[in-house]
């Protein structure tokens, strides 16, 4: 393990003083790179100079819990600071899906369907060119799949929702959505194999 | 039609994708890899599937690239 990770996992197994200034280094260095994050991402959400910090300071206080509690985790397989930096930006895609619905108003209608060729870019005049296939995929959305993969695809593929503030909407983890996804996506592609479409879903005509 | 956003895309899945909750558990090693010059993607196949359709994990891995490469060094004594 290299000389900075071992300094940084002493000081984290240590008591008293030696502990709590390095509990209290570690935070600074963490709000230093979710202040970085949080404007990284900024451009997706319209959020303002306070609402970042503010996001920057939750994201902070709850990784700095998270790597507390997981710190027996950490095995050397790559800097300490690597390790502990991903629960940053877990926590910062978090904080920032909560503040997702606050400014946009999206329909999770089941007729976000009529949107697949808006969504593909594709012209009007492709579109009617290729009336069957999307025919073909708007039956599949419709009726191959669960209620659950219906509503994640439409958000996340066709409304652009991000995966964590749909998660949040749904009271689901990260990883139960995109599961849905998965599946959602698996099934619609057997679906038009069934109906005679094969994979490269070519649109001839279009750019 | 937008590359991009093209259907096969938009429908692609891979049998080898980690997740989210797995990919997470090796993406530290992941990005220190590709910081070190290696190929994570031979490494790591599953993260590496699970990056191209994940735009949550991707923009995770986005932002712990950068962050390694800017305050990798950060130890208890930085100022």
């Amino acid at each position: 393990m290299d000389e900075v990770s071992q300094s940084w996992l002493e000081g984290l197994r240590a008591s008293g003083r030696p502990h709590a200034e390095c509990v209290t280094a570690l935070h600074a260095v963490l709000l230093r790179v979710a202040r970085h994050e949080v404007s990284r991402r900024a451009g997706s959400l319209q959020l303002r100079g306070p609402e970042l910090e503010d996001v920057a300071q939750q994201a902070t206080d709850d990784a700095l819990m998270a790597i507390r509690t997981k710190l027996a985790g950490f095995r050397g397989e790559s800097r300490f600071t690597t390790w502990a930096y991903r629960f940053v930006m877990f926590e910062v895609s978090t904080k920032m899906g909560r503040h997702f619905w606050r400014d946009h108003r999206v329909s999770l209608d089941d007729e976000a369907w009529e949107r697949i060729p808006d969504v593909l870019g594709v012209s009007p005049l492709q579109s009617s060119e290729h009336r069957e296939l999307f025919a073909a995929l708007r039956r599949a959305i419709d009726e191959d799949l669960t209620q659950l993969q219906r509503r994640v695809f439409v958000a996340i593929t066709l409304n652009e929702v991000p995966m964590d503030a749909f998660a949040r909407e749904l009271g689901a983890s990260r990883n139960a959505i995109y599961k849905a996804l998965f599946d959602a996506r698996r099934k619609l592609r057997a679906s038009l194999t069934a109906a005679g479409y094969d994979r490269p879903y070519v649109l001839s005509g279009t750019q | 039609m937008n590359s991009d956003r093209d259907l096969d895309r938009l429908l692609a899945t891979d049998a080898v994708d980690a997740g989210c909750a797995a990919g997470f558990e090796v993406l530290h090693r992941y990005v220190e890899e590709e910081l070190a010059g290696g190929e994570p993607t031979r490494t790591h196949p599953g993260l590496a599937a699970h990056l191209r359709s994940c735009p949550a994990c991707a923009e995770d891995y986005h932002g712990l690239l950068e962050a390694a490469q800017q305050f990798g060094d950060s130890g208890p004594s930085s100022p």
